[in-house]
């Protein structure tokens, strides 16, 4: 029952700050379910794939878990079931049915030549999900007998987890200093017909040359993640624009990896949000917006900003007669902050996970990589962006019927004079 | 390769129209062959719909025995009796066909609903023409069957079946403990009401038998527990009630 880790006993982890409020904000139409991808150059085989994941317990223990109902809080306990690979199921995201998923809350799923992640937002966050999907891959290929050295670049099974691995980092960071929540101001919502409930969403994934993107990025002085924001904040301006009233904001929130300010390595949730804001929607060319969106970023990554922002979000946590005020009335209370402070106060999210890092000889199987984004009713569209191999892979994941806005987004970036590959899984057909 | 002339993108996926603006496609020499997602399939939850359907008619045949036994009145209020089989019919089945684990829970939940039943037919069937007035003055002349054995008796066997599954699963036991501890001073109603039957005067019970061999198995229960395994049952109640 017990489980040493580096000689400390853990069965069972309290849920981060972050991870707290996924529990509550659960639904058919809200999974908070998110998804990495990663391509190989040749078709899975189910069989050794279970194998692999089964070899994967021991490493990431803090991912074999349940998710269980405490008196006052949820947490997450070891789950000695065993998680199986599934066929990929067409819809994308889908909440998980975790009574048939043996109360894992994460699926690994093959298709051809593409295994997948879906994991729920309480067990960790991309930087996680990708480590673990990596650490899969690697020992997939393993046991299907190539010789691989992982290089420092993947978390391998012959290693032991450390409890650094395991820390809630925002617990280790925040400080006790008081500060009044951010107000994000309300943007403009995407309002267009919606997918049927539960019956999955669009995604479309566009493939293109990173070091072209980048390129143009430099040409602005301005980051790929600055870039795209201010690129899709435009096609929101171009497709939705005359249905804005004039003090209509278009918000893209936009998820911090705070382990690149922070020398954490936990595997469990760290990342926070902030929003770029643009309201001007008379001046929509790239040069007007782009200003606007460096400012948010600027404003949005300091790392004052940043610890106020974990305190703000500890300071719930921390709160004695929160604390003590039972779960079946918290939870209630949860989901209606996470519908405040969630999807409505977005126009759409937009994640850049940055470039995936492989050792040689793992690098030479795979093809590349797809991450998409959780996104709720609330929120028309989630982009991940993903780069491996100088190949960027923007997943546009929608809950809407229609696609002008990856339209119009995509057709602008080929007006730039970048080459791009489209793929989709047609939904706006069938669904 | 496909392309979109419109758009202006080449296309992969297998498909009639382009992704983007749904215009024509101009096909490459070989043909887009990949299928990058699989088929659509459209999804019932056919589980959701059954128990969407029962939790509907539930409460409607429950007004409807209600309506019917008004309109029809004879003094005898079958409908109660109806009304908590129905609702005990419905947690059958939304809670133990529906899913297939928390065994623990399952017991908790049927010991309480039998007894509530049990207790129910005794009282409707025994006094079936009394207003509630006269039911409690004529209280002691009532055969109590349901709180003189059957509730002592049902929780008792319920105990005995949890203790059983969590020494033949002793894997299980912080599964099964919190359900164990609810049941076990469950187990003590019966000690409540012999406690007012003896020290208030109110007649309650007719044979005290059955209701001290409850109590008595469940503070065994507790006792064994906490002595045989006390680091257990304080690590699980620590995480439970954990702040």
């Amino acid at each position: 029952m017990k489980k040493k880790i580096n000689g400390i006993n853990q069965d069972w982890y309290r849920l981060d700050n972050a991870a707290k409020i996924y529990p509550a904000m659960v639904s058919r139409r809200n999974s908070c379910v998110f998804r990495f991808a990663i391509n190989l150059k040749e078709e899975v085989d189910p069989y050794v794939l279970q194998r692999a994941l089964l070899d994967m317990r021991s490493r990431f223990p803090a991912m074999f878990v349940r998710v269980r109902h405490g008196v006052f809080w949820y947490y997450l306990e070891e789950n000695k079931k065993m998680p199986r690979v599934r066929p990929e199921d067409s819809r994308i995201n889908k909440a998980i049915d975790y009574y048939s998923n043996n109360y894992f809350r994460f699926t690994v799923f093959y298709y051809e030549n593409r295994i997948s992640l879906e994991v729920f937002h309480s067990l960790t966050d991309g930087t996680g999900a990708v480590t673990f999907l990596k650490a899969l891959a690697y020992r997939y290929l393993e046991l299907k007998g190539y010789q691989l050295k992982s290089e420092g670049l993947v978390l391998t099974v012959d290693q032991e987890p450390s409890i650094e691995e395991l820390e809630d980092s925002f617990f280790k960071y925040a400080t006790m200093n008081p500060h009044k929540r951010y107000v994000v101001p309300k943007p403009f919502n995407i309002n267009d017909e919606r997918f049927p409930s539960g019956q999955g969403r669009g995604v479309i994934n566009a493939r293109l040359d990173s070091q072209a993107l980048y390129a143009l990025a430099k040409e602005h002085d301005a980051t790929i993640t600055e870039y795209l924001s201010a690129l899709l904040t435009q096609a929101v301006y171009q497709v939705y624009g005359e249905r804005m009233i004039k003090n209509d904001r278009v918000n893209i929130c936009i998820p911090i990896n705070l382990r690149r300010l922070f020398p954490s390595e936990s595997l469990r949730n760290f990342t926070l949000f902030f929003h770029t804001t643009v309201k001007d929607k008379k001046h929509i060319e790239i040069k007007d917006i782009l200003p606007q969106v460096k400012k948010s970023f600027a404003e949005g990554l300091t790392k004052d900003s940043i610890i106020e922002n974990i305190n703000v979000n500890m300071q719930a946590e921390r709160n004695m007669a929160m604390r003590l005020t039972p779960l079946f009335l918290k939870k209630p209370a949860m989901t209606i902050a996470g519908t405040m402070y969630g999807g409505r106060l977005n126009t759409l999210t937009m994640s850049n996970i940055g470039i995936i890092q492989l050792p040689q000889s793992m690098a030479e199987h795979v093809q590349d990589f797809e991450f998409n984004l959780s996104n709720d009713i609330n929120c028309a569209y989630g982009i991940g962006v993903i780069t491996f191999n100088n190949i960027m892979t923007i997943s546009i994941l929608r809950e809407v019927r229609d696609t002008l806005l990856p339209m119009q987004f995509l057709r602008n970036l080929v007006s730039l004079g970048l080459k791009i590959e489209v793929e989709s899984n047609y939904w706006e057909e069938v669904a | 390769m496909d392309y979109c002339p419109s758009c202006k993108v080449h296309v992969v996926s297998r498909g009639e129209k382009c992704p983007l603006c749904q215009g024509e496609l101009e096909r490459g020499e070989v043909a887009a062959a990949k299928k990058p997602f699989p088929s659509y399939i459209k999804f019932i939850n056919l589980r959701k719909r059954w128990a969407r359907g029962i939790s509907i008619a539930a409460p409607v045949i429950i007004g409807l025995c209600v309506l019917i036994n008004l309109l029809t009145w004879n003094g005898f209020l079958w409908s109660l009796i109806a009304g908590v089989a129905i609702l005990y019919a419905w947690l059958v089945g939304l809670y133990t066909v529906r899913r297939t684990d928390h065994l623990g829970q399952k017991l908790l939940l049927h010991a309480i609903g039998i007894s509530t039943l049990l207790i129910v037919i005794n009282f409707v069937t025994a006094s079936p023409s009394m207003t509630s007035s006269l039911f409690l003055k004529n209280f002691s002349e009532i055969a109590r069957w349901s709180l003189d054995y059957a509730m002592p008796a049902t929780l008792m066997a319920f105990i005995l079946a949890i203790n059983i599954a969590t020494l033949s699963q002793r894997h299980r036991f912080r599964d099964y403990i919190i359900a164990q501890f609810s049941l076990s001073f469950i187990g003590f109603i019966p000690f409540v009401l012999i406690m007012i039957d003896v020290f208030s005067g109110i007649d309650i019970l007719g044979s005290l038998f059955m209701s001290i061999a409850a109590s008595s198995f469940s503070l065994l229960t507790l006792i064994v527990f906490i002595v045989f395994a006390p680091k257990l049952v304080l690590k699980e109640f620590g995480r439970r009630f954990h702040i």
